[in-house]
């Protein structure tokens, strides 16, 4: 027994010892300095991206495929394949803003050698718009024709459904848009000339490759080329020694992407430095990454979270005769009074600072608009429902929900049960934790248990939005991968109402008009002054509840510098402006 | 009759008897193999997603989405699309040959061809299969041995109380703690797993070890008591074999038996069952493909990759099934003929 005790007490001993002498900072364990080793969060889909969208190929391909526009990351182009930007100043943008024309880049080769010239460029949006596999269709659907003009010049032209009866009309060819569009001028067009999705491909190559095009072959112009797929947990891109922006630029010789959804599992291997960059970090443990030497980068995203009122539910959207009211003229009714109750019930600081939701990295949403983009309403503009907003406790207050909740009539108010209102999210830790605060929330302050939570699969939620059949309220996120207002605008449209990105099926007239007229316009002060007035109709109407807007989080390693300039609010990063300074 | 043809004679008649088992075992896969294939399929068909949205993201039009289920197929009737799982579906972009000809066609998500991936992948989750299993046994039954030979006695209980903390740990926090301590702070072995890189392998193995190894302690322990307790042992003793040979020789063999059939189950277990293991470790074995066609909602990796695993636990079964008629006459003899021959008749 006398044995036994002391050799435990010596092995606790021994571990205490080697424990305290455990390093604190990452090391590179003995793998190449000049490989980059990049966490996604899944595996990417094949690296095609012209047909797949998700952020985790997006993230591969932009440094394979270039576009014919870029984007920095304050959110300004610069030419890319195209030479020069086109504008109606340099007369390459008709004067109606509908045509574009775009000199193309000469002397640029593919990764196998093929030269880059027009007809890729017309291949490519072609795919875009007319492979059936395409999931980028819609975001591209503004375009009406891609022409070749010569081998360095190329005509794109902007469009618009000759009737909004065409929207569920399959354009399957050019000739089918020629058929149900006609020329528009089209606001976001140089935001969607530099997507990814519209990364230029080799024509040759991809017609030869057929369908493994993209996971066993992949060619663009970048300066990284595709160097292996060996399984779905990895894949290796290497520095494209030729490239025309100069090879010598570009710090890393080789990117590992490496897969990996567990994020407390992302954080040990960020500490282990057995990995270079994540994104998918586990938040609770942001203070332990740093005490281990590691550097985290924030800056402004491009996600906003919000709560969506159902307009087709009797507890508090709108309906006249019974029926959900598409006419945009609300009328006051007993679920208004309810839905606005429930609106100032939110508080989102909390659970902006709640350790395992955002944990700080998030800054309250004042309406439905990203902070810098066209059309957001800066400060509090007096005598707009945006004044009652603070940063503190975003629209919260008490007093007048409780008054809101005090016109209820008798008859309504009887119909109100413990948990009521019905509010669907994703089944993701994240979603679920938000709307439990919520309930919480309108609890503490209504007096009343009204909301139940249902998490459900989000192909569910956007099934249900289609006809806004099950749920009273939907608490969702939006991305904006364009970082142009029009994307945004899909979430409150009244075109949207159907397609299940419209959770409130709200339709508002001066809403959709000033959408029309931002999208449609190539006059940065015409639509910035469009959107804003869509936004102060939007918080009168309050079918929506903003809520926050999450912030971009990266945690890398010390040897890699460069991260204001190379990291997006799209949560991409521009792997070949990162520097080595270790 | 000569001795020679004899004994061809007698050999013959052992091959007819254990062919008779094996078929009658292959013949049992059919059935299973089919109610398998019928169940998931059912799942996956109940299961609320749609495969065109899938396919063409969340932002398609409505026309795009009506055209794409209709070029997969989705709008058939049960029957039929079950029908076409299993014998194939003729389209120029989602067409395949079929579960019955090894081609489900390819991912909705990869776009990769679903058996392939299947077959670059299960190798990787066979080497953390066969190297759990061997540590398993390698330090199980010789355990298993010593704790049997002293039962009840302190380190026996210390034993038993191992055993049932690896058979009831979590694996995902085995793994955790494993990395913590492993890597996180002693650096000697890394957190992420991969098949060319044998270091890496240790603590996934481990990990998956831990409760195989709790299994067959216990499994040889058991056996190995009550076969030290019967007639034949005490008579080996009484003839004056040291204890050695008793244990090994004879208590040992015999007692293999039902460790051999569990040591079967956890291989054909750990084939399947390693994706919480594989997550973690970031390691590219069929169960990460599992897990991430789950999260996608990707229909037929999901179906290839079930069926697969449950194809491999059928044949492994069967393996075990048939080294059991090996190894234990008294199976064998259920199969025989009553037409006997004895040595020297004619």
């Amino acid at each position: 027994m006398k044995k036994l005790l002391s050799i435990v007490l010596i092995c606790l001993a021994l571990g205490g010892v080697v424990f305290a002498q455990a390093k604190k900072a990452p090391s590179l364990r003995n793998r190449d300095p000049d490989t980059l080793i990049f966490v996604l969060a899944a595996e990417p889909q094949p690296l095609d991206p012209n047909i797949y969208t998700t952020s985790n190929e997006a993230q591969v391909m932009r440094e394979i495929n270039e576009t014919l526009i870029g984007m920095r990351s304050d959110d300004t182009f610069y030419p890319l394949l195209a030479e020069t930007i086109p504008t109606v100043e340099n007369g390459l943008v008709s004067k109606d803003g509908s045509v574009y024309t775009v000199k193309l880049r000469k002397g640029v080769r593919f990764h196998n050698g093929n030269p880059f010239t027009a007809d890729d460029v017309v291949f490519s949006f072609n795919r875009i718009l007319h492979h059936p596999r395409s999931s980028a269709k819609s975001m591209f659907s503004a375009i009406l024709s891609v022409v070749k003009v010569d081998d360095y010049t190329v005509k794109i032209t902007f469009g618009r459904l000759k009737d909004p009866e065409y929207a569920t009309i399959a354009m399957n060819s050019w000739e089918d848009r020629a058929k149900y569009m006609v020329p528009s001028p089209y606001g976001p067009a140089l935001n969607i000339l530099s997507h990814y999705c519209s990364g230029i491909e080799d024509k040759e190559t991809v017609e030869a490759a057929g369908a493994d095009y993209g996971t066993k072959v992949v060619v663009g112009t970048g300066p990284y080329k595709f160097a292996s797929w060996p399984n779905p947990q990895q894949v290796q891109i290497t520095r494209n020694e030729d490239w025309w922006g100069g090879a010598k630029t570009i710090a890393f010789k080789n990117v590992v992407f490496r897969t990996m959804s567990e994020a407390p599992q992302v954080n040990n291997v960020l500490i282990t430095g057995e990995v270079d960059m994540a994104s998918n970090i586990s938040r609770i443990d942001m203070s332990n990454l740093e005490k281990n030497g590691l550097i985290i980068t924030t800056n402004p995203g491009a996600i906003i979270w919000y709560c969506a009122f159902n307009m087709n539910s009797d507890l508090v959207g709108q309906k006249k005769d019974g029926k959900l009211d598409l006419s945009g003229q609300y009328t006051e009714s007993d679920s208004t009074h309810l839905r606005r109750a429930i609106f100032y019930s939110i508080n989102p600081v909390p659970f902006i600072k709640q350790i395992d939701i955002f944990n700080g990295y998030a800054t309250p949403a004042n309406q439905m608009m990203h902070p810098g983009f066209l059309g957001y309403v800066e400060g509090a503009p007096v005598g707009t429902p945006l004044a009652e907003f603070n940063e503190k406790s975003g629209y919260y207050n008490r007093e007048k929900a409780l008054a809101e909740f005090a016109k209820l009539s008798p008859e309504f108010r009887a119909k109100l049960r413990p948990e009521s209102v019905t509010m669907v999210m994703s089944n993701v830790t994240t979603h679920m934790k938000i709307a439990n605060n919520i309930k919480d929330q309108v609890k503490t302050t209504l007096g009343v248990d009204l909301v139940k939570v249902v998490p459900m699969v989000n192909a569910q939620i956007i099934q249900q939005s289609k006809t806004g059949d099950g749920y009273d309220i939907a608490l969702k996120s939006w991305f904006t991968p364009t970082m142009d207002p029009d994307y945004t605008c899909i979430i409150y449209g009244g075109d949207s109402i159907g397609t299940g990105m419209n959770s409130a099926l709200y339709n508002n007239d001066i809403v959709n008009k000033n959408i029309q007229i931002g999208r449609y316009s190539v006059d940065r002060k015409a639509r910035g002054d469009a959107y804003f007035k869509a936004q102060i109709q939007l918080m009168t109407d309050k079918p929506y509840c903003p809520l926050a807007y999450e912030n971009v989080v990266f945690a890398s390693h010390p040897r890699v510098g460069n991260l204001d300039q190379a990291i997006f609010k799209t949560k991409l990063v521009d792997i070949h402006l990162l520097t080595k300074l270790q | 009759m000569p001795i020679s043809l004899l004994f061809l004679i007698n050999i013959s008649e052992k091959g007819a008897v254990m062919f008779r088992y094996i078929m009658s075992r292959i013949l049992m896969l059919i059935p299973v193999l089919l109610g398998v294939t019928f169940i998931v399929f059912s799942l996956m068909y109940i299961t609320p997603s749609d495969p065109a949205q899938i396919v063409l993201g969340a932002n398609a039009s409505p026309a795009a989405y009506k055209q794409m289920r209709e070029d997969m197929g989705l709008n058939a009737p049960f029957i039929v699309q079950y029908g076409r799982f299993l014998f194939g579906y003729k389209h120029p972009i989602f067409g395949y040959r079929g579960l019955f000809f090894g081609d489900l066609g390819r991912s909705y998500v990869s776009n990769r061809i679903i058996f392939e991936v299947i077959f670059n992948s299960f190798p990787n989750t066979l080497i953390l299969a066969i190297g759990a299993l061997s540590l398993a046994l390698i330090l199980g039954i010789p355990i298993g041995i010593f704790s049997a030979t002293k039962p009840y006695s302190v380190v026996d209980m210390i034993f038993t109380v191992l055993a049932l903390l690896g058979a009831s740990m979590p694996v995902f926090w085995i793994a955790m703690v494993l990395i913590f301590i492993f890597s996180i702070h002693l650096h000697i072995f890394p957190a992420i797993s991969n098949p060319n890189n044998f270091i890496s392998l240790v603590l996934p193995i481990i990990t998956l070890s831990l409760s195989s190894l709790a299994i067959i302690m216990r499994m040889t322990r058991s056996s190995m008591l009550e076969v030290m307790q019967q007639d034949y042992i005490r008579t080996a003793r009484v003839k004056g074999m040291d204890e050695r040979t008793v244990v090994f020789k004879h208590g040992l063999r015999n007692a293999l038996i039902p460790v051999v059939t569990v040591a079967g189950l956890q291989f054909g277990g750990l084939l399947g069952g390693a994706v919480l293991t594989e997550k973690i470790f970031s390691y590219p074995g069929l169960g990460s493909i599992m897990v991430d066609a789950i999260y996608q909602k990707d229909t037929p990796q999901i179906l290839g990759s079930v069926c697969f695993v449950a194809i491999t636990f059928t044949v492994i079964n069967l393996a075990v099934d048939i080294l059991y008629g090996f190894i234990d006459p008294r199976i064998k003899s259920t199969f025989s003929t009553k037409k006997k021959l004895v040595r020297g008749n004619q």
